[in-house]
């Protein structure tokens, strides 16, 4: 048994969708605006237990086509593959599945490809027919569940550091080394440190599109997700915390470290870092998905949904960078030998 | 070389009569009538002439015979009897001429000075009428003395009488050299002077008064009427020291390198005691260096100059190799940005970072020291010279150049 729900303007009936301009959920045939935060207008509907299959996918029709959706058995909002219709499976997204926040996507499908044009520029490697060839085979708005979690370090930290002093004495160069034992210790407090709560996106690729501005969250509610695709967490607390935990820590070691200034050398020998354990918290994130198909490999770019930022490794041209480094590599050999040739001659 | 003049003589006749012999030397004859030198004065020229001709290594003859009928062939069998210098001059006057006659490198100088020769000497004949006034005495005197200091390479100075001091360019106090050694040199370095216009003195001794040797060295050459331009080398037996010094061209054309080149050539024969060997090559080099100096070639250190070989292909390709490199990095670095975060420096609390204690704890030092290499001159080694000379200044306020040493 599902919990699902849809969402049908209150005047015409047609499919809302989440509109990034107006942050309002809006009707794209009656163009009726209304406020996700109190939108309740949604229409719950259930699934019979039947139509799970064995793979944990669930199929069912579409209210609005007829036609078969499927999904995940994590999936928390989808559309209809035919119409667009959104859906979103409230019984991912109730309960303990339920984010405490929610930041609204805060820029559209347009921008996102906007961005994946120009995350392309002054690429000196990328292949000519990457622009020209590779297609972008999907793009989604993905709601990211993420964890979050806040902390107070305590460190104490021990270095070896070293001061090197250069003089003269008579007919003696002298070098002197002294050599100083430092000690630090404090607290630095760490707010929302966010850790991918879902394992079907690569960690790596919801890092590198960080920062997100937790400030601009908002309550959640089921209606923001119209019109996106989300997915309910597959990763523990515990598990997550680790992370958060190993982040923090880095940064809190490395932290102290800079406050040990006017040394020629610093070398750690021993600390401990203790974290006090804050709040969690399960809230979503926004990200743009674009996937791209060149020369029968995928290849996965992500946009910060709020910021903007756009990331995703590129294809490079071994002929190209061969081309670069040998001209480089004979440039210079040339000159040198040519400024070097000059040189003796004088 | 033989340089002839022969110009009408006008107001001398006026003085001369008969043929009365007065005194008669080996280089000055005079036959005049009335007597207008006396023996002694004429004693003294002759003894003048006889030490310039030692000393310089230059003949001066004059002859004053009214009784000569044919000026240039007396001259021309006169010369061939006498001048057998490495410089002669002859001066033959009779009762209607006079003629000069000059011989050997420095013929050319008399030549273009002998209107002014011929005017000084006339400046004081003309005056004569007795031994006592001394007037012909000076004129004799005038113009030897202007033909050494011509021969010598000084600028003609006309009317003044200033004293000639014989300035030998061996000075041989502490008697190394035997007399006809010392001749010998002398005459090479006078020669020298002749030539380049530099005085290359000698001077041995066996002490330098309580004198740091290098202020004796300065002092003898300053002051002891050598020119502007020269070179001196002192040996002091008895500390077996040795010191150049140099002034004015001298410092240009003797570098430090240079000098110890000279001292290099000489040292192995100043050790053994063959002291006119070493000097001998003192006087060869200081001629040899000074040639070069004037055709703009000093001789002076050169660093050994780098050639341009594979090695310097190698060094290009090895730092081309580097910047392809570094290129690789920058441009693939540009293909990637998706990596894992390991840090949450975006996530601190604004002011919440607190550092509750520090300390930093002095431990020890440590000192190490290493002597630093001494800068190097060995004598005849290639380290250590910056190119050129280097200057001091003498008591007299005069800028020398030179160093010395030990043999």
């Amino acid at each position: 048994m599902s919990e699902l729900r849809d969402f049908k303007c209150p005047n015409c009936s047609g499919a809302l969708e989440f509109d990034t301009k107006s942050q309002k959920l809006k009707c794209p045939y009656c163009d009726g605006t209304f406020d996700p935060e109190v939108f309740n207008e949604g229409t719950d509907f259930t699934v019979n237990n039947e139509e799970w299959n064995d793979d944990n996918i669930i199929v069912y029709s579409c209210r609005s086509c007829g036609g078969a959706i499927m999904a995940d058995r994590d999936t928390a909002a989808t559309s209809c593959p035919y119409c667009g219709n959104p859906v979103v499976m409230t019984s991912n997204v109730s309960g303990v599945f339920k984010p405490k926040k929610i930041i609204p996507f805060k820029l559209d499908k347009k921008q996102a490809k906007e961005r994946y044009k120009k995350h392309l520029l002054n690429k000196y490697l990328l292949p000519d027919a990457f622009t020209s060839e590779a297609a972008i085979d999907e793009i989604k708005g993905v709601y990211v569940p993420y964890w979050l979690f806040d902390g107070r370090a305590n460190a104490r930290m021990w270095f070896d550091a070293t001061r090197v002093r250069f003089y003269t004495e008579g007919d003696y160069d002298c070098t002197e080394t002294s050599y100083y034992k430092l000690f630090r210790a404090g607290s630095v407090r760490f707010l929302d440190v966010p850790v991918d709560a879902s394992s079907k996106i690569p960690d790596e690729l919801t890092q590198s599109v960080e920062p997100y501005d937790n400030a601009e969250s908002k309550d959640f509610n089921t209606s923001y997700l119209a019109g996106y695709v989300a997915d309910k967490y597959d990763v523990d607390v515990a598990e997550s915390r680790d992370i958060a935990n190993s982040r923090i820590s880095n940064s809190t070691s490395a932290l102290f470290s800079s406050t040990t200034m006017g040394y020629d050398s610093v070398i750690p020998t021993s600390s401990s870092i203790a974290i006090t354990e804050g709040n969690q918290e399960y809230v979503m994130y926004p990200m743009w998905l674009l996937n791209v198909d060149y020369n029968g490999k995928k290849y996965t770019f992500a946009m910060n949904g709020q910021t903007g930022k756009f990331v995703g490794d590129l294809p490079s041209d071994n002929g190209k960078l061969i081309k670069a480094m040998a001209l480089v590599f004979f440039g210079i050999t040339i000159l040198g030998s040519l400024i070097q040739f000059i040189l003796t001659r004088l | 070389m033989k340089k002839v003049l022969m110009i009408l003589l006008i107001s001398l006749m006026m003085l001369l009569s008969t043929n009365t012999l007065s005194a008669a030397g080996e280089h000055v004859v005079i036959k005049t009538e009335p007597e207008v030198i006396s023996y002694e004065q004429l004693n003294e020229l002759e003894n003048d002439l006889i030490h310039i001709d030692q000393d310089y290594g230059i003949s001066i003859y004059v002859i004053f015979d009214q009784s000569i009928d044919d000026l240039v062939a007396y001259a021309d069998d006169f010369s061939a009897r006498y001048f057998d210098n490495t410089n002669n001059v002859g001066l033959f006057i009779n009762s209607q001429y006079y003629y000069v006659l000059a011989e050997g490198s420095a013929s050319d100088v008399i030549e273009e000075n002998i209107d002014n020769l011929w005017n000084d000497f006339l400046y004081y004949a003309q005056a004569a009428s007795s031994p006592e006034d001394g007037y012909l005495f000076k004129a004799i005197q005038t113009f030897y003395q202007s033909c050494v200091r011509l021969i010598n390479g000084e600028v003609y100075q006309s009317n003044v009488p200033g004293v000639v001091v014989a300035t030998p360019y061996v000075n041989d106090f502490a008697d190394l050299l035997s007399d006809s050694e010392e001749l010998e040199l002398n005459k090479k370095l006078l020669a020298y002077k002749n030539r380049y216009g530099l005085d290359a003195v000698i001077v041995t001794t066996n002490s330098t008064n309580g004198m740091y040797i290098s202020d004796y060295t300065d002092d003898f050459y300053d002051y002891n009427g050598y020119g502007n331009d020269g070179i001196i080398l002192v040996l002091d037996m008895g500390e077996r020291d040795w010191w150049f010094s140099t002034k004015g061209k001298g410092i240009t054309y003797f570098t430090d390198y240079g000098i110890d080149t000279i001292i290099d050539d000489m040292l192995d024969d100043l050790k053994s005691g063959r002291y006119y060997s070493a000097f001998n090559t003192f006087a060869n080099d200081v001629e040899y260096f000074t040639q070069k100096g004037i055709e703009g070639s000093v001789i002076d250190y050169t660093p050994s100059k780098a050639t341009f070989g594979i090695d310097n292909v190698v060094i290009s390709a090895a730092i081309g190799l580097i910047g392809a490199l570094i290129t690789m990095g920058i441009l693939k670095g540009q293909m990637r940005s998706v990596s894992r975060q390991y840090m949450a420096h975006n996530y601190v609390v604004n002011n919440s970072f607190m550092l509750t204690g520090a300390s930093d704890l002095f431990v020890n030092r440590h000192v190490t020291r290493s002597r630093r290499p001494e800068p190097t001159r060995s004598s005849g080694g290639g380290g250590g010279y910056s190119g050129g000379s280097s200057t001091h200044t003498s008591s007299s306020g005069s800028s020398h150049g030179g160093h010395g040493g030990h043999f």
